[in-house]
């Protein structure tokens, strides 16, 4: 044993003060008695996700399709078709979504009423 | 004996008796305590690291399965709580003079009394980094016993003797000063 192992060994050695016991089961009884934490919502998380990855998935369908029918009119019409039913269904969407003219406030609304409605779903488990 | 009555005092908690809890905090907290001591060096602040602990074992007593001794696992949880504590805690600094005296054995004629070499010593071990403190501090808390300060750590015997050996090189090298002076008498 060196100088340095005799030095670290030979420690002071502290006595908890005498509330220390008294002090640590006040706390132990508090969290003893508080009600259970809430469990995650796993079931919400779960569809709620799964909605998510629908929409992403959705929308870059869509982004990949818009670009094939490029050939179609804002009007609607078909002025020269690319793609098959998917792109049928995509010139619809982007005849309605791109072309229609309160487009933009239509889409603001929904995002509104969409933040709204997941606040809403989210406050419901707080209540129960 | 003490293994028994802390396996029999976790299942009266468990079997929601919380008060049978005082009797595992009456047994360990002197060893909590000072544990939490050596890592932060203030008296106040090694009480609330140990309370902190305590409420933690509290916690998590369901997940301990008993395939390991109470004193094994309560030491592992309570390290991971300590280590995590400290680390939001300022680094320890020591003065730039201070640190070169350290280094210099000519400096107050290369002399130490014996508490300020004690001193120093705290003062470098705390500032090692943060792997080679750990094993430093806990091996000499388990009085030099590598496999209760490695099972404490959670990591191989091997990881704990490696880091014991670069932790004590570096305080050696960075306390290279102390050595100079004439050796410390038996406390």
């Amino acid at each position: 044993m060196d100088d340095l192992d005799r030095i670290l060994s030979t420690e002071i050695r502290l006595t908890p003060s005498p509330e220390f016991t008294i002090t640590v089961m006040a706390a132990v009884h508090r969290r003893a008695d508080a009600p259970p934490p809430l469990p995650f919502p796993w079931r919400r998380g779960a569809l709620g996700g799964g909605l998510c990855l629908a929409l992403t998935l959705g929308t870059l369908l869509l982004a990949a399709l818009l670009p094939v029918v490029s050939g179609v009119a804002p009007s609607g019409g078909a002025t020269g078709w690319t793609a098959g039913g998917a792109g049928a269904a995509a010139a619809l969407l982007r005849a309605r979504f791109v072309a229609w003219p309160p487009t933009a406030p239509a889409l603001l609304l929904l995002s509104l009423a969409g933040s709204y409605l997941a606040i809403r779903l989210s406050l419901r488990p707080a209540r129960e | 004996m003490k293994a028994e009555q802390d396996a029999l005092d976790v299942r009266r908690v468990l079997a929601g008796e919380t008060a049978a809890f005082e009797a595992i905090v009456r047994r360990w907290q002197g060893p909590l305590v000072n544990l939490a001591y050596r890592f932060c060096r203030d008296r106040g602040r090694a009480e609330e690291m140990a309370q902190d602990a305590f409420l933690k074992i509290f916690n998590a007593l369901p997940t301990w399965r008993g395939d390991a001794a109470f004193s094994t696992w309560m030491f592992a949880t309570v390290m991971n709580l300590y280590r995590s504590s400290l680390r939001r805690m300022a680094p320890p600094t020591v003065p730039l003079d201070a640190a070169a005296g350290l280094a210099d054995p000519r400096t107050g004629h290369g002399l130490f009394e014996d508490e300020d070499r004690r001193e120093a010593i705290r003062r470098a071990v705390g500032a090692l980094p943060y792997r080679y403190r750990d094993a430093i501090t806990l091996f000499y808390f388990f009085e030099m016993d590598v496999q209760a300060a490695a099972r404490a750590l959670s990591l191989p015997e091997g990881t704990v003797k490696a880091r014991l050996h670069r932790g004590r090189a570096l305080l050696r090298r960075r306390l290279a000063g102390l050595w100079a002076a004439p050796a410390v008498e038996e406390a």
